[in-house]
């Protein structure tokens, strides 16, 4: 697979903008019915042969680009699903910014169906289910077993095999815009309609089931029943009549395809047809679809906004619009009254006044109407996306909605006081979900409410926007223009950064370390104490030692701008050498390796372990011999202040052993002279 | 407790003293009653080594045991003498009387002096020159050491003078 990270490409409008080895981008080559949603598509050019066809879609960082994905996608093995040749970053000479390439391989013929318009093939029934039906079910499959979801199925975004009308169709791009975000209304399920477009959370099988579904009607149809509406009224049909009903209206379909859209188009996840019973209408069981699920109604009306509601569900849609009726009929007491006698369901009478209970906790009805809406809403309508502040997401929306809003220099606040007012988990209880799916993200809210509350490097609401969107690129202010996503392109731009000048040996900041924490949270453990103490030098040297390992795992060999920066900082680094003889040869040999730009070396020059190890021993000694010393010296300047009285006693001995000695020789003679008769006196 | 308990025996200790030391008493009391003229003798002659060991300052019995050992060697040829003549009051009159022999005794005794002074003066300029050399060395030393492992091996506080510090503002090339 091509990759593009090679830095920088340079490029000027109007001219090839390189891709790799052998491909070149051409700007001025539009295929504007490629194109996902803001994600323009362009004509590439291989070099070597030019007769292969590329379409590169060039997705800006404000579209969350599922960068986390190209893998999993490349593990999807249809002939139904484009080739993903190479992805990347490149400098976009149009938005002279950087901009991600996903490069797809293949020649694709026209659309199913244009936006706002009707197809113009009028296949039959078996070729219908050869070409369409058969295909888009197998990729289905193909997608499921891999737990990968498209997000982006649209009649608009699926393609007649070049030149062939007849043969299997081809899916459009998935991964240039984030999931649901490039989606018309129509084409999403009620839960995710409302939600702002980067705020839907992400793609489920069944969200894709259902979108397929849509684009089968949209194929099939022959009259326009919902161009006209608003996502608004999109949603309140759905939710009068149900998706299938909604779509269709009185659109004549097919027989042989009612089942099968009844059962792809059913509002309940739980309800819908899966893969499965695609393929088993496919081989021609029965499969019975599934019927629509009765609405809670009330046996008499509540007036909000002068109008008469018999259904909670639409009731909740009314909510956002006049939050001070809301207030005043919960304030009185009517909507607990409208509940109790009225709805006569247990369930949402005791889901209310949990709710109320939240809501007198943080002050009452009038007091705080922006969580009233949002807990009325979530009561009456759990399908419906959050409602808070003025905000719409869905609770798996969250991250990109969080990453969205700080791509944009939005304050975090209204999300931040969501999560710690604990909004997504209420919305999450009242979704009646597994605890399978849902334990994983309450775990990761209850992560995020522990980063609010600390201070450190990497913690804040930051690490939650990296923990809660796996698609979020590094937002930090270095990379302004820049598009970091993963370990490689956090070295090349760093390097680019270097070479420009200005840089310090703190390249990481709070949200790279946060950025890291969670995508690469076993090579952070072991930096993450020295980059939140508050020596510079330790600072410097966990700087180095992450750069490093990230340079040692993405093989990228020369990194001599980055290298400088460190060098020119590392004097009190070398300082973990005691030996000042050792420190000037491990500084010689740091310099030689960040002469060869190799970070890695760099820091194996300075984490010596043997060296460290013999030099802390050897100045353990060094310095008991220097207290030793010291000692000693002490004493002998004591002793010697007083030259008169230093050393008399020592005198003294050796004199009276002189003396003896003397004596002893004098009587020694004495005895003999005596001895030998000889007198002296 | 032990050293309580030993604390409390000494007193009784000194109070009495040993039978040994008094054997030794009694043997050398009866000993210069024996030989009564060679006390004399040695009574006068030793009279320095005794004003040595009363007079000398505390500490300093060194000095005493000089002199007497040079007094002792001044006055063995008149014991020698003494002993050769009979051992009788009148020869050891004759000596303590002659001026001549106790100058000579007395003399021997002042050189205990000299040499108590000339070698101990000796000796303390040779040690204290000794100590400067010593502590000469020992800075010698300590700033090899310091040489090979900076100011930390002092256990004082690092204050190195840094080449190119880096760090939060320093700007690269």
């Amino acid at each position: 697979m091509a990759k593009a990270d090679k830095g920088v490409a340079p490029s000027q409008t109007g001219s090839l903008v390189p891709f790799g080895k052998y491909i070149s981008i051409d700007p001025t080559q539009r295929i504007a019915k490629f194109d996902n949603g803001k994600a323009k598509a362009y004509r590439a050019i291989d070099s070597r042969d030019k007769n292969k066809n590329f379409i590169a879609l060039i997705s800006d960082v404000t579209l969350l680009p599922r960068t986390q994905y190209t893998s999993a996608y490349d593990t999807i093995l249809s002939t139904s699903l484009l080739r993903l040749a190479g992805s990347g970053v490149i400098k976009w000479p149009l938005a002279q910014r950087q901009q991600f390439v996903f490069l797809y391989q293949g020649e694709l013929g026209e659309a199913l169906v244009s936006p706002g318009s009707f197809s113009k093939v009028y296949w039959r029934y078996p070729e219908m289910v050869q070409y369409l039906v058969l295909p888009m079910a197998k990729v289905l499959k193909e997608m499921s077993s891999k737990t990968f979801s498209h997000g982006s199925i649209r009649a608009s975004n699926i393609f007649y095999a070049s030149g062939d009308r007849d043969r299997s169709v081809i899916l459009g791009d998935c991964l240039s815009v984030q999931q649901h975000s490039a989606q018309p209304s129509v084409y999403l399920p009620v839960d995710k309609t409302l939600a702002q477009p980067m705020s839907r959370g992400r793609a489920l099988i069944s969200d894709d089931v259902y979108a397929f579904g849509v684009s089968l009607a949209m194929f099939l149809r022959k009259q326009d029943e919902i161009g006209r509406l608003s996502d608004e009224e999109m949603v309140r049909k759905k939710i009068e009549i149900g998706s299938y009903g909604a779509i269709l209206g009185a659109e004549r379909m097919p027989a042989a395809f009612i089942e099968l859209l009844r059962g792809v188009l059913h509002d309940d996840p739980k309800i819908r047809w899966k893969v499965s019973d695609i393929f088993a209408w496919l081989e021609g069981a029965r499969v019975t679809p599934p019927s629509l699920s009765a609405r809670l109604k009330a046996t008499g009306p509540i007036n909000f906004m002068g109008r008469k509601y018999f259904f909670p569900d639409t009731l909740a849609l009314e909510f956002p619009k006049s939050p001070s009726e809301l207030a005043q009929l919960v304030a009185s007491g009517e909507m607990a009254k409208w509940v109790d006698k009225s709805l006569n369901n247990k369930e949402l009478s005791g889901n209310f006044v949990s709710a109320i209970e939240r809501v007198e906790a943080m002050g009452g009805a009038n007091s705080n109407k922006d969580y009233l809406v949002t807990q009325m809403s979530m009561v009456f309508n759990p399908a419906l996306p959050l409602h808070y502040k003025g905000v719409d997401f869905t609770y798996d929306g969250l991250g990109s909605a969080m990453t969205i809003a700080a791509l944009k220099g939005k304050e975090l606040d209204i999300y931040k006081d969501a999560i710690l007012r604990h909004i997504p988990d209420y919305a999450l209880s009242l979704k009646k979900l597994s605890q399978t799916e849902t334990v994983s993200f309450v775990k990761s809210l209850d992560k995020c409410r522990v980063f609010i509350r600390q201070k450190g490097q990497g913690t804040g609401i930051e690490r939650c926007v990296y923990l809660l969107c796996a698609d979020a690129p590094c937002l930090s202010p270095k990379f302004i223009n820049h598009l970091v996503y993963n370990e490689r392109s956090t070295l090349l731009t760093f390097e680019a950064l270097a070479k420009r000048g200005g840089q310090v040996a703190l390249f990481l900041d709070s949200h790279c370390i946060a950025y890291f924490n969670e995508h690469n949270p076993q090579l952070m453990e072991r930096v993450n104490y020295d980059l939140n103490g508050s020596d510079k030098d330790m600072k410097i040297a966990a700087n180095m030692r992450f750069l490093g390992a990230l340079q040692k795992r993405t093989n990228i060999p020369n990194l001599k701008a980055i290298s400088s920066v460190f060098v020119g900082s590392l004097s009190g680094v070398y300082k973990v050498y005691n030996n000042l003889k050792l420190r000037q040869q491990v500084k010689t040999a740091v310099e030689a390796e960040a002469e060869k730009g190799s970070i890695f070396g760099m820091v194996a020059a300075i984490d010596n372990e043997t060296a460290l190890k013999k030099d802390e021993k050897a100045f353990r000694i060094a310095r008991a011999e220097f207290r030793m010393l010291q000692k000693e010296y002490n004493d002998y300047n004591i002793r010697l202040k007083n030259k008169k009285a230093y050393g008399l006693k020592k005198g003294r001995d050796i004199a009276a052993l002189v003396a003896w000695v003397l004596a002893t020789g004098l009587v020694l003679m004495t005895v003999i002279a005596f001895m030998s008769g000889y007198r002296i006196f | 407790m032990a050293k309580e308990k030993k604390k409390k025996q000494k007193p009784k200790k000194s109070g009495k003293l040993s039978w040994k030391v008094k054997l030794f008493l009694i043997t050398f009391l009866l000993l210069a009653i024996v030989f009564l003229p060679t006390t004399m003798l040695l009574f006068v002659a030793l009279l320095p080594s005794v004003s040595a060991v009363f007079f000398s300052d505390r500490g300093i019995g060194a000095r005493a045991s000089t002199v007497t050992a040079m007094n002792l060697a001044g006055v063995m040829p008149f014991v020698f003498k003494l002993w050769s003549t009979g051992n009788d009051f009148e020869a050891s009159f004759e000596i303590i009387t002659n001026a001549r022999y106790i100058t000579i005794i007395y003399l021997a005794a002042a050189f205990g002096y000299m040499i108590d002074w000339v070698i101990t003066s000796l000796t303390s300029s040779f040690m204290y020159q000794r100590g400067l050399r010593r502590m000469e060395t020992i800075k010698k030393r300590q700033e090899v050491l310091v040489t090979l492992w900076g100011e930390g091996v002092s256990g004082q506080k690092q204050v190195e003078p840094e080449e190119g510090e880096g760090g939060e503002n320093e700007i690269a090339p």
